[in-house]
């Protein structure tokens, strides 16, 4: 059994990545993939969260599963925001022929 | 019990290498695809080994899904030639002896979730399955789940509008 600090820590370590990858990084494919990171591991803390509560018996089997959806929700909008994400990085390469973000320094294309 | 602590750590040591490339050394966008891949896959089996089968699922999907578009989409953004994927001899049956054993591994992941002895926290405390997780999306966390629907609507739509956009 591996205890739940562990796994809260990990996810701690995985947040820390992958936001340090979207603060460092120009690349639009490198910032995609930090976020992608960070909504990874949200879920991975959650998971650590309620194994906590599990083990320690606090919790009722309802809001277990309450916060089994809610980590479901959280890929679900993880998988959107890769989708919309990378359609924007789509047309910002036709458009600017560079994955570099520091050339979107304007909202108006 | 003792399968499951070793999954764990080996899925997290390869979670942690991965990310740790993609902020070191993940300049091309073939490469940081690539190193995402291993980190979708490996917190995939994280998730896997902690017990939580349903969104284990999910988060494989996902990464498969996600993989293959970024592959795709980072071969095109890259512009990279078909000659400079011809790789000298050596190198090619390094990529097949990584490739064979690439294999190997995830058949026996295959054979071990079939199996059903991953993951088994039955023992510990009773956690919910995917009847119960459903149950409780379509009660308690209804309004989420309605909010969900619109959001990933409006980003197909969104999706599709910049996708078909014409070049001036």
């Amino acid at each position: 059994m591996v205890p739940y600090t562990q796994v809260i820590g990990l996810a701690l370590i995985l947040f820390v990545l992958a936001l340090a990858l979207v603060l460092t990084r120009r690349s639009l494919l490198a910032l995609l993939a930090g976020v992608q990171g960070i909504f990874t591991s949200v879920c991975l803390a959650l998971l650590g969260f309620v194994r906590m509560h599990a083990a320690g018996g606090g919790a009722t089997p309802g809001a277990l599963s309450e916060a089994y959806g809610f980590a479901l929700i959280i890929l679900a909008v993880a998988a959107a925001e890769f989708a919309l994400g990378l359609s924007i990085g789509v047309a910002f390469v036709r458009r600017r022929r560079s994955v570099n973000v520091e050339n979107a320094s304007v909202l108006r294309w | 019990m003792m399968l499951e602590a070793v999954a764990f750590y080996a899925f997290a040591g390869l979670a942690m290498v991965s990310s740790g490339f993609l902020l070191a050394e993940g300049r091309t966008p073939l490469s940081a695809s690539i190193a995402l891949a291993v980190f979708g896959f490996s917190v995939a089996g994280l998730i896997q080994a902690l017990g939580a089968d349903l969104l284990a699922i999910l988060q494989w999907m996902l990464s498969l899904a996600s993989v293959g578009v970024l592959f795709v989409a980072s071969l095109t953004v890259s512009g990279l030639a078909e000659e400079e994927f011809n790789l000298p001899p050596a190198s090619r049956v390094m990529v097949k002896l990584l490739g064979v054993v690439a294999a190997v591994c995830l058949g026996g992941a295959l054979a071990w979730v079939v199996g059903g002895t991953f993951g088994d926290l039955a023992g510990e405390a009773a956690l919910p399955g995917s009847q119960a997780v459903a149950f409780s999306l379509y009660t308690a966390s209804a309004s989420p789940l309605h909010l969900l629907g619109l959001l990933l609507l409006a980003v197909l739509v969104g999706s599709v509008v910049l996708a078909k956009q014409r070049l001036d």
